[in-house]
């Protein structure tokens, strides 16, 4: 909040993790020109945790890289971690993702011929922070797989690799976590169980989390949740 | 993790192309290294064998068949110069020593040189004067026998030396001993010319009085008798109508001169070439003379060797390019950790350097080994003595190689640097 010659002045960004304002995107070529993303205004608490239900196609991904400062968005103001992603440059961006912002991915995404600790590691390697390896055994050993650490990602289960993806994730202590689809490719049982320790890790660190899903049923395990509908 | 150990687990992640792509780049640089070495030390070896005399004198014609054939025993002598020359040379002001060269027979594909003691005593090839002996040792025949065997023959004799046991001795030069498998106490008959088929001297049984150890010179294959031998043979007595000319019986094939310090050696250049009946040559500026015409020849090796080393280097970038493509979600991953673009361009450049830096260490090790491998074979074959070094120009191509390999690394390099995360990330929800 702040005074102008005008009245009082509301800076969303200034209290929340995330602030979105009249954000416009589109891709060439789309239908009608029309926008994929189009969010007036949306905020996110530091701490919160927020589902995004979308169906397939939706838009929920490209959100996500727009708030990981993967992607650009045609006009408007992008503030994750307090700060204007579109004022910064591209190496800036880059700086401030690999501090302040961990991402997790349905798929997993880890590195064949790295260890489950290498891999966890490999967060750390771009955030220009000395290596922390009691932060990643600490971490690993959190998530339950303290007698994992040496396994390459083809000797470990599903859930595992899901565990070993949210220690990378959560390595450099950001103050974001994006998830995209994080239980997409488990069972019922197991997308619970890997839920919870999202959230759960996740209120350990503080970290605010946007998840991205089509599962409501994840959307009723976080603070709130949203659909794209809504937030257009 | 550090980038620097990104790189390394990336490299080992493919172990199988990047240990071929390095042998490549091994074999690039082995072969450039190799034929450096074998250049250097050609050149080292005409030079070293160039160095036994400062002065050669010898018959008017070309310098550089006179050097080739009185120092490196190649091709045919260009004609003898008359022997009143030795004596005459030998008690000029300036001269150090002075060695007289007989040349026109052989032993089993091994030139025969008449000669005086002075050649195992006098010469220089490190690092005191005088040629060391392996067995035995020289024959006892000096410049002034030489020239009272002469005046003997002036005088009417027949030319057979009085003494047959003590004038038909020889002493082998190293490959000449191996080549004829002969050792100190056998005898052999030398045949009359440099060609294999010529008449065998049946007057002149000579014995094995010693072998001289290798020097790295044509020295090493030549067989050196005392030229009252060489005269005193069939086929070399005095013939009145030849004296004096270029095909006198009694003349000298060269003559070896070392000059005192100083100015003497251009005074006696300058001197003997005003004569109308010899030539002196610097045995140092023919073979400076002879690498720099064959000094394009010389050039095409150097450049073929080369050109493989930049295919080797290419063939990094072709092999890391070939990667690229089932590689684009790691990068893609990458960038999402955090990683810049100017930092993946590091990552891949960094592996191509990684890969070229290892090939080129590699290379060194196989130039070294196939070197010291192949160092008797040309040795006996060329008489070039190779001796790998790893030296500061070696260190200078290691750092060269993974430079340019670095350079070449950019060109895959270039297409993660390009591509955009999200699209490769957009996949996964």
């Amino acid at each position: 909040m702040g005074m102008s010659p005008q009245g009082p002045v509301f800076y969303p960004g200034l209290f929340a993790m995330i602030h979105l304002k009249d954000l416009r995107l589109s891709f060439p070529g789309s239908p009608g020109n029309q926008p994929i993303l189009a969010v007036d205004s949306w905020s996110v608490a530091e701490g919160e945790s927020v589902a995004i239900l979308g169906e397939s196609g939706s838009g929920k991904t490209t959100l996500l890289n727009v708030l990981g400062g993967l992607r650009l968005p045609d006009s408007g103001i992008v503030e994750v971690a307090k700060v204007d992603l579109a004022g910064l440059s591209e190496a800036g961006r880059d700086r401030h993702r690999a501090r302040n912002i961990g991402i997790l991915f349905q798929t997993h995404h880890l590195l064949e011929g790295f260890s489950a600790r290498e891999n966890v590691e490999l967060g750390a390697t771009f955030g220009g922070r000395p290596p922390d390896r009691a932060r990643v055994d600490q971490l690993l050993s959190a998530l339950g797989l303290k007698d994992r650490l040496g396994h390459q990602p083809s000797e470990l289960s599903v859930g595992q690799k899901a565990r070993v993806a949210l220690a990378r994730a959560l390595i450099n202590r950001p103050k974001v976590l994006l998830a995209d689809e994080p239980t997409g490719s488990l069972d019922p049982a197991r997308a619970a169980q890997v839920l919870e320790l999202i959230l759960d890790t996740s209120r350990k660190e503080g970290v605010t989390v946007i998840c991205a899903t089509h599962d409501p049923s994840v959307g009723s395990a976080m603070d709130r949740s949203i659909s794209m509908e809504e937030l257009r | 993790m550090k980038p620097a150990a990104l790189i390394v687990r990336n490299i080992r992640r493919r172990p199988v192309a990047a240990a071929l792509t390095a042998l490549s780049v091994s074999l690039g640089v082995a072969l450039f290294l190799a034929v450096g070495e074998v250049r250097r030390a050609g050149e080292a070896g005409f030079q070293r064998t160039a160095g036994i005399c400062n002065l050669l004198v010898g018959a008017k014609g070309s310098p550089l068949e006179l050097t080739l054939n009185a120092l490196y025993h190649m091709g045919r002598s260009p004609g003898n110069v008359p022997f009143a020359l030795f004596p005459e040379i030998e008690s000029s002001t300036g001269v150090q020593w002075a060695i007289p060269l007989a040349l026109g027979d052989s032993f089993g594909g091994h030139r025969v040189v008449g000669t005086t003691d002075a050649l195992f005593s006098k010469v220089d090839l490190g690092p005191g004067p005088g040629l060391e002996f392996l067995k035995g040792g020289p024959f006892s025949f000096s410049g002034s026998d030489l020239v009272a065997f002469h005046r003997s023959l002036d005088d009417g004799e027949e030319g057979h030396s009085d003494n047959h046991a003590e004038v038909f001795t020889a002493v082998l030069g190293f490959e000449a001993a191996q080549g004829t498998n002969l050792v100190v106490g056998d005898h052999f008959h030398p045949s009359h010319d440099v060609a294999e088929g010529g008449k065998v001297h049946e007057d002149a049984e000579t014995e094995v009085v010693g072998i001289l150890a290798p020097t790295g010179t044509p020295l090493d294959r030549a067989i050196f008798v005392p030229a009252a031998a060489y005269y005193a043979m069939e086929g070399h007595a005095p013939d009145v109508a030849r004296e004096g000319g270029a095909r006198d019986p009694r003349g000298l094939s060269a003559v070896l001169v070392r000059s005192k310090p100083g100015f003497y050696s251009l005074q006696l250049y300058a001197a003997w070439n005003a004569r109308h009946d010899a030539q002196v040559v610097r045995p140092a500026d023919e073979i400076q003379r002879l690498f720099s015409l064959v000094g394009g020849l010389d050039r095409a090796l150097w450049v073929i060797a080369l050109l493989v080393l930049v295919v080797a280097l290419a063939g990094v970038a072709v092999a890391l390019s070939n990667t690229m493509a089932s590689r684009s979600r790691e990068f893609a991953l990458l960038r999402a950790l955090g990683a810049s673009r100017s930092a993946l361009l590091g990552l891949v450049s960094g592996e191509a350097a990684v890969v070229a830096a290892a090939g080129a260490l590699l290379g060194l090790v196989l130039s070294g080994a196939g070197l010291l491998l192949a160092a008797e074979f040309l040795r006996a074959r060329t008489g070039i003595v190779v001796s790998p070094s790893f030296g500061l120009e070696e260190a200078g191509l290691v750092l060269a190689v993974t430079v340019v390999g670095a350079i070449a690394g950019l060109i895959p390099a270039w297409g993660a640097y390009r591509a955009q995360a999200a699209d490769k990330l957009g996949g996964i929800s």
